[in-house]
């Protein structure tokens, strides 16, 4: 006869770098139900957002993730150079790409590292580990920090990458994409890396939808959404196609990933090769006044600022919409009917980081 | 120029395209939204004093849709998790960290997201009302 138990996956697991709890309800080793439950490292950013300055709170969203800092200075930036009308000069916008694609690479390659790591594959964790620090290696030579950059100001970027340096990062990606081909062929092709990824947490299309997926979880399910299509920053010249797959399963989260890395190299490449000769910043002028929405793409996938403003020092109001907080329902979803020994490969699956859904 | 002697300048509203509900018309505004496969991104909640304005974003295709309800700060607000199961997060933070009495939420916490019953009642709501003394949580 079938026995139902309740175990507690987490907080504190082998494959959550960052702790997060649920509780499975197992029918033998079949999960039934999965309950999250969060709030181990809430840190009131949002809160601290209406006390500091706005131009502090700069510093602040950077710390809200340490794998994608940059790109949360940028989503906010974004949002209060809209309500104060200022126009970035367009190599600042470059700037801002070659930097956000050199987070998402970074990010795309600690995932898979974690992601072999989920599934007992250790040295293919090291490969893609070993690759990854080429890339941090950029961030500090070019912004002279390896974590937190703290590269964007509001109006525009705080430094500039010399040509040198723009030399060096090129001959370091192609040193990187020689070692991304060998890793990355391991993760699509092995026969065991397969056996434990195809077929295995499925998000169908419609679900991703009406459940609010994001990023890498909603294109692996064949939705084409991806927030660079919107045109912020230098998208709007480097034109982005999503990557899509269509299976919804933990390999086609993978693939996904994959595809992106290579996706992100290529427009490193394009954005130096076009990068504009112009200034790399503006002043602001007057205060922020008024309530505007800034979405970036993160490599968890959409990120969204609200900002409201009432034309003084502080802010009124700083909403944080983080990939994995839009990620959280989907995982709920995936994880009934799937075995106990495959939960920790789907929680990896999309790419959680509990820093950012808890804010 | 320093950061104190900046003005202010004139106020800017780009949340667009944004239609208000009322709370009444709300569930059925999200059902709406629900027919056209947009997918659920967020909600956003200000504490105005003595309102909450509360955003729903949507995205359709890679645009957002937006709905804004206005509720009074004791009146409660139906949740929309029995549409988008998705919301059941963001319900439950607003519930929590403002005070808004979110109602009939899929996946109702019950004020234990993120705050344990040592903490201040809504440490984001602007005016602590009907808030519970410090130590006894809800």
């Amino acid at each position: 006869m079938a026995q139902r138990t309740v175990i507690p996956f987490g907080p504190q697991h082998p494959v959550l770098p960052e702790p997060i709890q649920l509780k499975l309800t197992l029918k033998d080793e079949i999960v039934e139900e999965a309950l999250p439950h969060i709030g181990y490292v809430h840190r009131g950013v949002e809160k601290a957002a209406e006390r500091m300055d706005y131009t502090q709170n700069v510093f602040l969203v950077e710390r809200i993730c340490g794998i994608c800092s940059f790109i949360h200075a940028l989503c906010y930036c974004q949002g209060l150079e809209r309500l104060m009308g200022l126009e970035v000069p367009r190599r600042a916008a470059y700037l801002r790409v070659i930097w956000s694609e050199l987070h998402r690479l970074q990010s795309h390659h600690l995932w898979l590292g974690l992601y072999a790591d989920a599934f007992g594959f250790e040295s293919l964790f090291m490969e893609f580990w070993r690759s990854r620090e080429m890339l941090m290696d950029i961030f500090e030579k070019t912004a002279g920090s390896r974590v937190i950059i703290s590269a964007c100001c509001i109006g525009g970027v705080r430094r500039d990458i010399s040509d040198q340096h723009l030399q060096e990062t090129l001959e370091t990606l192609k040193t990187l994409e020689a070692a991304f081909d060998k890793s990355s062929e391991v993760m699509l092709n092995d026969y065991t890396v397969k056996k434990r990824t195809v077929g295995k947490g499925v998000l169908q299309a419609d679900k991703a939808i009406m459940l609010g997926a994001a990023g890498p979880v909603l294109r692996a399910s064949g939705v084409e959404q991806d927030a660079r299509q919107t045109g912020f920053a230098a998208y709007d010249e480097l034109r982005v196609e999503p990557v899509v797959e269509t299976a919804g399963d933990c390999y086609a989260r993978a693939k996904v990933r994959i595809r992106e890395v290579r996706q992100s190299l290529d427009l490193v490449r394009r954005a130096i090769a076009g990068l504009p000769d112009t200034d790399i910043a503006v002043r602001p002028k007057g205060r922020p006044n008024g309530r505007t929405i800034s979405r970036v793409e993160q490599p968890r996938g959409e990120l969204l600022y609200f900002l409201a403003a009432n034309g003084s020092q502080k802010l009124e109001r700083l909403r944080v919409r983080t990939p994995t907080f839009a990620n959280v329902a989907p995982l709920v979803h995936m994880l009934p009917g799937s075995e106990l020994a495959d939960v920790p490969v789907i929680v990896l699956s999309i790419d959680p980081c509990i820093s950012c859904t808890e804010r | 120029m320093t950061e104190a002697a900046r003005p202010p300048i004139a106020p800017v509203c780009d949340v667009q395209p944004t239609r208000p509900v009322s709370v009444g018309d709300l569930v059925a505004a999200v059902e709406a939204m629900a027919a056209r496969r947009l997918r659920f991104v967020t909600a956003t909640c200000l504490d105005m004093g003595g309102r909450f304005d509360i955003y729903y974003h949507f995205a359709d295709g890679v645009k957002l849709d937006n709905l804004l309800v206005t509720i009074p700060r004791e009146a409660e607000l139906p949740s929309i998790t029995a549409v988008y199961l998705g919301a059941f997060l963001v319900e439950n933070e607003m519930k929590e960290l403002f005070g808004i009495n979110v109602v009939d939420i899929a996946i109702d916490y019950k004020g234990r997201l993120f705050m344990t019953e040592l903490d201040q009642p809504h440490p984001m709501a602007k005016v602590q009302s009907g808030a519970t003394p410090a130590g006894q949580g809800e």
